[in-house]
């Protein structure tokens, strides 16, 4: 995936795991925020406080 | 009569020179650098006992740094075996053993409810991740020529200290003294870290929004299921963050279930404090004055800073690019809390809001912010070490 970039220099690895990373953590988030939905969905608590 | 005196007279000379050559050994070997590690560890301990800065870890890690730096001490090797400290290092540091069974007590200490409740928080979490990236950067443009070192720098910025040890002793072990210190003492100063880049971003206007807080009951199959979703999700994403997450969860799937009351006890306590001990007297044991007085070590501590500078800067303009879109505008400040130093962000954010106005209340918006900010940093992590080993080839 990342072959392209073995000979280039550190900071364009480092700007690279920037934009990968910053998307990586959104993303894998992002699944949580759906399952928390999907999950509260799927079993509510009857009563509200 | 006169012989025996002469006898007795050159035995006691011999005795007192094997005496005072044995005594004095270790005055010979004392240089000035391990003088300035014993004032080191003594500040740490300092900082731990007099300004309560993190105790739990500095205090260990500054008695562990003057062990170690006593001359031919016998705590890391002893007659060409290895020490009682060298052992622990490589049985807890090495196999990173000790921060994944941090982790276990830290799961079964976090509650997840606030998160349930507002979920949409989870974004802050993720944002206030962007000093460690930005860290790396800079520290990659200030010369550290070896990305997997930059790395290890730049996670101080996930404001988790099992996260941080678990990457540098991966990746830069011997740069894994100063990077804890530096992620536990700034966790310790987000009080004085955090507002003054709060304020320098935000207006009075934005730090006095209100924001609706709905407590809602969330059913207990949600908070057993979620441990269990969580770590198959991630550990598909980033295998390599299992034992972060796994372990995390499991902490935390021991005290949802609500039928391991004595293990979860035994993991938020005894389990935490016996390794906190040996973590912390570990990590001060790397703490050698060559590996310690190094200019690398000054541009740890000032990436450091520079790293929850960033993430709390990331945190507050990820919000306010938001509200540019959003009806109900969020108080900008909540998105600094999601830096994974758990409750402190949150504390200060609440204390700020109160500060501009006494009758505006953010703490749960804010500690819902934090604990994402504690699954954000992980997973951060674990694409570090995962993306960075890929990057390298």
């Amino acid at each position: 995936m990342f072959d392209s970039l073995i000979n280039s220099s550190n900071l364009t690895k480092a700007l690279v795991l920037m934009g990968v990373g910053v998307a990586g953590v959104f993303s894998v988030l992002i699944l949580f925020f759906i399952l928390i939905k999907v999950l509260l969905k799927l079993f509510p608590e009857k009563g509200k406080l | 009569m006169k012989q025996e005196w002469l006898l007795i007279v050159m035995l006691f000379e011999i005795i007192l020179e094997v005496f005072m050559e044995e005594l004095f050994i270790g005055f010979v070997n004392l240089g000035y650098k391990q003088i300035i590690m014993f004032l080191i560890g003594g500040i740490l301990i300092y900082l731990a006992i007099k300004k309560d800065y993190e105790p739990m870890l500095l205090l260990p890690i500054g008695f562990g740094t003057i062990l170690v730096n006593i001359p031919l001490s016998s705590v890391l090797q002893y007659e060409g075996a290895p020490g009682v400290l060298q052992i622990l290092f490589d049985a807890g540091i090495k196999t990173e053993l000790f921060p994944v069974l941090i982790f276990i007590g830290i799961g079964a200490m976090i509650d997840f409810t606030p998160l349930f409740v507002n979920p949409s928080m989870l974004f802050f979490g993720a944002a206030a991740q962007f000093g460690i990236f930005a860290t790396i950067i800079l520290v990659v443009v200030l010369g550290i020529d070896d990305l997997k070192i930059a790395s290890a720098i730049g996670i101080i910025g996930a404001a988790d200290g099992p996260t941080a040890i678990f990457v540098a002793s991966k990746f830069a072990e011997k740069f894994l003294g100063p990077i804890t210190v530096a992620a536990y003492s700034y966790m310790a100063l987000v009080p004085m870290v955090q507002p003054p880049v709060i304020k320098a971003l935000t207006t009075k206007k934005e730090r006095l929004i209100r924001m609706d807080y709905k407590d809602v009951k969330i059913s207990k199959t949600v908070k057993v299921l979620f441990p269990i979703f969580i770590t198959i999700i991630a550990g598909i994403m980033a295998p390599i963050s299992v034992p972060l997450v796994g372990l995390l969860m499991f902490g935390n799937l021991i005290r949802e279930s609500g039928v391991l009351e004595r293990l979860s006890k035994a993991a938020q306590n005894e389990l935490s404090n016996i390794v906190t001990i040996l973590l912390g007297v570990t990590i001060g044991a790397t703490m050698t004055a060559e590996a310690f007085l190094q200019s690398t070590t000054l541009l740890i501590l000032l990436a450091g800073l520079a790293a929850f500078v960033f993430d709390t800067a990331g945190g507050v303009l990820f919000v306010k690019l938001l509200n540019v879109f959003r009806k109900n505008k969020i108080n900008p400040m909540v998105g600094a809390a999601g830096i994974s130093a758990f409750p402190m962000s949150s504390r200060v954010i609440q204390k700020m809001a109160t500060k501009e106005d006494p009758t505006n209340f953010i703490l749960m918006q804010a500690v819902s912010a934090n604990v994402a900010g504690q699954l954000g940093s992980i997973i951060a992590g674990g694409l570090i070490l995962a993306l960075v080993p890929l990057l390298l080839g």
